[in-house]
């Protein structure tokens, strides 16, 4: 397990189709900006002291009996504990009922050998910063704008995020947060033109 | 058509099932409004699993409907739905569980579908920590507007079924859910049946 880091403020770039894991302390504030817009964000959190409690979708849409959480509301953990929570979301268009890129979906789509994927940034980062192998759990895909129709069908669209629009989130208990800045160029996910995400912590 | 497996799963417990390719396994609602928490994992290496959230986004769909083709989280089909008596089912929500009830209701130590599947499967090399989101079959959770989700009884009446087929060799688990605190099986958990074999089971189909 890594060292603690200091709780001063730091910032982390991370650069087009790459991603990061950093670990916080409860009630630390991630800010993600999107630096040039029309860029998803995929986001994981587990935590600190058992990554096999993590971020779950399903836990988190049966506790707020909603699809997707809002400015306010928690994620919950697979073991229905708040772990992350929502703090200032000015373009709240995101989706929480897809799976990360992986490698399976680029051949789906006709790639002919390697892609980056964002389930392949989460693993990479992970080991990188030290914890090894993890679960990849369905991520809040922020800013990926999959459009739901009231039918139940739902249809692919480019992000809404300009420029410099930011997501806050808070730790509601120790956490190492992944982020993914989405390599997806093949479908609208990400505008057709992956580009870079700021993280600042505080 | 004789079954190769006929399972009667009683309300509140667990049984698992097996089927290879080509096969079709039919689960019926004995007695109306009873959820079913379905799992199912490919014989050939059990971390690939039926993975609601791949269907989504393959089916680009919230919801399963006859003829889909369901798929793993490797993004293969695993399971086609050839027949839907009910034609409302659940793929949003988790299995309830020990925290479920223990946290949330107070009732520590009731039965709860996510411990009636692992037991079910335990001895097939799954691990609990990398468990499968389950298929919620005949679970009523309407999106009510807003994006806001409903929690109510199921649809289903007795004898009404879902018939699925295998694409690959698959094992599984179904569990009639236990819940019987909250609207979800009419507040009265009862018996499922699993018939599995080479054509779908349609006796006493209604």
């Amino acid at each position: 397990m890594p060292a603690a880091t200091d709780a001063t403020p730091r910032e982390i770039h991370v650069p087009a189709r790459t991603g990061v894991a950093f670990r916080v302390d409860a009630g630390t504030e991630i800010e993600i900006v999107d630096l040039q817009g029309e860029q998803p964000a995929d986001f994981w959190a587990y935590y600190e002291n058992d990554l096999g409690e993590y971020l779950s979708a399903p836990h988190t849409r049966i506790a707020n009996m909603k699809l997707i959480p809002g400015t306010g509301d928690a994620f919950f953990s697979n073991h229905r504990r708040p772990i992350i929570r929502i703090v200032d979301d000015p373009v709240p268009v995101h989706d929480f009922l897809s799976a990360a890129c992986d490698p399976w979906r680029y051949e789906e789509l006709g790639q002919r050998g390697w892609h980056a994927s964002c389930q392949e940034n989460l693993e990479l980062a992970m080991k990188r910063a030290g914890y090894g192998d993890v679960v990849c759990p369905q991520p809040f895909n922020i800013w990926t704008n999959f459009h739901l129709n009231p039918d139940g069908t739902f249809e692919i669209r480019r992000p809404a995020t300009k420029a410099g629009d930011h997501i806050v989130v808070r730790a509601e208990m120790p956490c190492v947060i992944a982020v993914s800045a989405c390599p997806q160029d093949i479908t609208l996910t990400a505008g057709l033109n992956p580009t870079d995400l700021l993280v600042r912590i505080r | 058509m004789i079954p190769r497996l006929d399972v009667t799963v009683p309300g509140g417990f667990g049984g698992g099932w097996e089927a290879r390719a080509g096969e079709y396994i039919t689960v019926i609602d004995l007695e109306g409004e009873q959820t079913g928490d379905f799992v199912a994992f490919a014989a050939a290496d059990p971390e690939e699993w039926l993975s609601p959230v791949h269907c989504r986004e393959a089916l680009r769909n919230l919801f399963v409907h006859a003829g889909d083709r369901l798929v793993t989280n490797r993004r293969r089909p695993i399971l086609e739905v050839v027949s839907d008596d009910v034609g409302v089912h659940d793929a949003t929500i988790p299995a309830c569980d020990p925290t479920r009830y223990a946290v949330e209701f107070e009732v520590p130590g009731h039965r709860n579908c996510f411990e009636n599947m692992w037991a079910a499967v335990r001895d097939r090399g799954v691990d609990p920590r990398r468990f499968p989101e389950p298929l919620n079959l005949f679970q009523n959770t309407p999106v009510v507007g807003d994006g806001r989700i409903g929690l109510t009884d199921p649809m289903s009446r007795p004898g009404e079924r879902i018939v699925l087929r295998a694409l690959i060799d698959v094992f599984g688990a179904l569990s009639p859910c236990p819940q019987d605190i909250i609207p979800g099986n009419g507040l009265r958990p009862s018996p499922m049946r699993i018939v599995v074999g080479d054509a779908p089971f349609l006796e006493g189909a209604r």
